[in-house]
């Protein structure tokens, strides 16, 4: 089913949760809410679901407008972000509670309901854990009980409010390649918030980049990711290097400015996007000293200092590293092999 | 270093002396003068004292009191909590407020107010006078003058954990389609028993204890309006003492019959059972 939100804007009190969003998301679209805490992206997720009301503007649901709608006439799962279980019933009860809610004309027979409840659970691969109790669980069993009891009213709308957010790195990283693959099987229009823009990027089909109650950037993984459109975006989405150099007449950015030449620029960089040279030359002009370096993982992490006392953060290969000899308090020259720019940044 | 050892020592042993020194003055030693005086004509008498007519007259209307009593006060709890922990709306603070008033307020005063609403010349007095029912003095009032005394104890033992539990559990059952009372009685009650169920012991207790809102409003008449407590005034004031703390004895072993049972919901209690299993993720 697809989503539509027109013009929605929600404040509590005096603070504005969501200011004047519109977008919409395709049938059958993993999406992902991106954003730091307090951008509006739960309250947004929770005004689809119907558990919060818009102040203005409209939910439109495959056409049909549900604003006024009652949450539970909406036909929508959610999983919460504490996953929210009914502790005193088993997982077998909590996966069957949507089914067991149902009016008497519309609940299905006993032996249905069991079919249906065991089906998702062994869909979960949780099947063996139907007469446990939701506190005998590890936080990731939790949390997949909560999605196949999102699942169990078959619903046509699928929203998860920071699904990863209380589990641990490694847990996390195993449950989204699982959640992306479960979506490829059952296909049902899912929305899901986040604050980590690796998850994001890794499970999603289109992600909405919001800060402060506005969307900054809608887009593919691959277009928000190397082409942001505000500092915000790049920013977010990873580490960034940011330059005040100039821009010459010809067109061509100059990192040891000559203030009296060519208009000021700020250049944004990612660290895997500078380059470390011991001698200096037109490429590798900027010198800086070396703070720290950090080996583990698959880059090397190298935090360095230009000559005005701005931090900068360079990731290179461990080859390249090897090959440079370098150690800390090394007088360096980095260069810039591609970078951003943005018109009109205000306070950036 | 020493010296600080048998400094902590000797301070944690006054804090102990003082507190053992306060439960015998003020629980051990009436308690047991209770029991004493009540039983120091023999057990014979003690029997004979707490099986008149009057004083099982007066266990009987406590008892009627408390069947009407409890229910209503359960049910306000109820909605109450809910509707305080539920929703969010103005005046939740001043409601809060409200809802300690039985506490803060002399129990006489209570009393007081009733009397002079339902009386001729009151408030309410007019109405109730063409409705031709008697309030004061009989058996509604004393109805009135319990529920106010008592409508606060299920509330506050409900709201705390209600607040606790958030409305996640509720919002999920209303996300896979439950009607609001198949929320209230398959969810938020079950989670709530305990706590429920702790609430409406209190609230029995301090029902059959009620003294001074209920003595305002009996009228003191005899074999009609009179309850435990105003039983032990009478026998009190007739100095018929043994009489007086056999009476007294029944109220005692119901305190203490509410305290055993107060140990053992809290051992039962899933929430306390909750935090003692809970060992993974969170």
């Amino acid at each position: 089913m697809s989503i539509e939100l027109i013009d929605v804007s929600k404040k509590f009190g005096t603070f504005v949760a969501v200011d004047n969003v519109s977008f919409s998301i395709n049938r059958g679209e993993l999406l992902a809410l991106l954003g730091p805490s307090g951008s509006g992206k739960t309250t947004i997720l929770r005004i689809i679901a119907g558990l919060e009301k818009a102040d203005t503007g409209s939910v439109i649901l495959e056409g049909r407008d549900v604003s006024r709608e009652d949450p539970r006439d909406r036909g929508i799962g959610f999983v919460f972000q504490h996953y929210a279980l009914f502790r005193h019933m088993t997982v077998f009860e909590n996966v069957a509670f949507g089914l067991r809610v149902k009016p008497r004309k519309l609940r299905p027979s006993e032996p249905e309901i069991k079919k249906r409840v065991m089906d998702l659970l062994s869909l979960v691969q949780l099947d063996f854990l139907a007469h446990h109790y939701p506190m005998q669980l590890s936080g990731g069993q939790r949390q997949r009980v909560a999605l196949a009891r999102a699942l169990a009213i078959q619903p046509s709308i699928l929203l998860l409010d920071e699904p990863f957010g209380s589990l641990d790195a490694r847990v996390r990283k195993e449950l989204r390649r699982w959640l992306r693959k479960l979506h490829d099987e059952i296909h049902v229009t899912s929305v899901f918030v986040t604050h980590d823009q690796e998850e994001a990027l890794e499970v999603s089909d289109r992600v909405v980049i919001m800060n402060q109650g506005k969307i900054e950037q809608i887009g593919t993984p691959e277009e928000v990711y190397f082409s942001p459109q505000t500092p915000f975006v790049f920013q977010f989405l990873g580490d960034v290097n940011l330059f005040h150099a100039r821009e010459l007449s010809n067109g061509e950015i100059v990192f040891i400015p000559d203030e009296s030449k060519g208009v000021e620029k700020k250049i944004f960089v990612r660290p895997n996007q500078i380059s470390i040279s011991l001698t200096h030359s037109r490429n590798n002009p900027i010198p800086a000293t070396i703070q720290y370096i950090n080996t583990a993982g698959p880059m090397v992490k190298i935090e360095l200092m230009d000559k005005k006392g701005n931090p900068l953060l360079a990731f290179i290969s461990i080859d390249e590293y090897h090959e440079l000899h370098l150690k800390k308090n090394m007088e360096v020259f980095l260069g810039v092999k591609s970078h951003h720019t943005f018109e009109n940044i205000p306070n950036f | 270093m020493k010296l600080k050892k048998i400094f902590m020592f000797s301070f944690r042993f006054i804090l102990v002396f003082i507190a053992l020194c306060f439960l015998v003055l003020f629980l051990v030693i009436p308690l047991f003068v209770v029991f004493y005086n009540a039983f120091s004509k023999g057990i014979g008498m003690y029997w004979g004292n707490i099986t008149r007519e009057e004083t099982i007259e007066a266990i009987f209307l406590t008892l009627k009191i408390l069947i009407v009593v409890l229910p209503l006060n359960t049910i306000f709890g109820i909605a109450c909590a809910w509707y305080i922990t539920k929703y969010k709306f103005r005046g939740k603070k001043l409601l809060l407020t409200f809802l300690d008033l039985p506490f803060t307020v002399s129990p006489v005063v209570a009393g007081t107010v009733f009397v002079l609403l339902f009386s001729v010349n009151g408030l309410l007095g007019g109405i109730v006078e063409k409705m031709n029912i008697q309030i004061i003095f009989a058996f509604p009032g004393m109805v009135l003058a319990t529920i106010f005394i008592t409508f606060p104890f299920v509330a506050r033992e409900l709201i705390p954990i209600m607040e606790e539990q958030g409305q996640e559990m509720e919002e999920a059952g209303r996300m896979l389609g439950a009607r609001t009372w198949q929320i209230l009685l398959k969810i938020t009650l079950p989670n709530i028993r305990w706590a429920l169920f702790y609430g409406m012991v209190l609230c029995s207790a301090r029902c059959v204890g009620e003294f001074g809102a209920v003595s305002v409003v009996s009228g003191h008449i005899r074999g009609k309006t009179i309850t435990i407590p105003l039983e032990v005034e009478i026998l009190y004031n007739e100095y018929n003492l043994v009489g007086a703390f056999g009476v007294a004895s029944l109220l005692c072993i119901i305190g203490l019959i509410s305290l055993i049972f107060r140990k053992w919901i809290e051992k039962r209690d899933p929430q306390n059972l909750y935090r003692q299993i809970h060992r993974y993720g969170d």
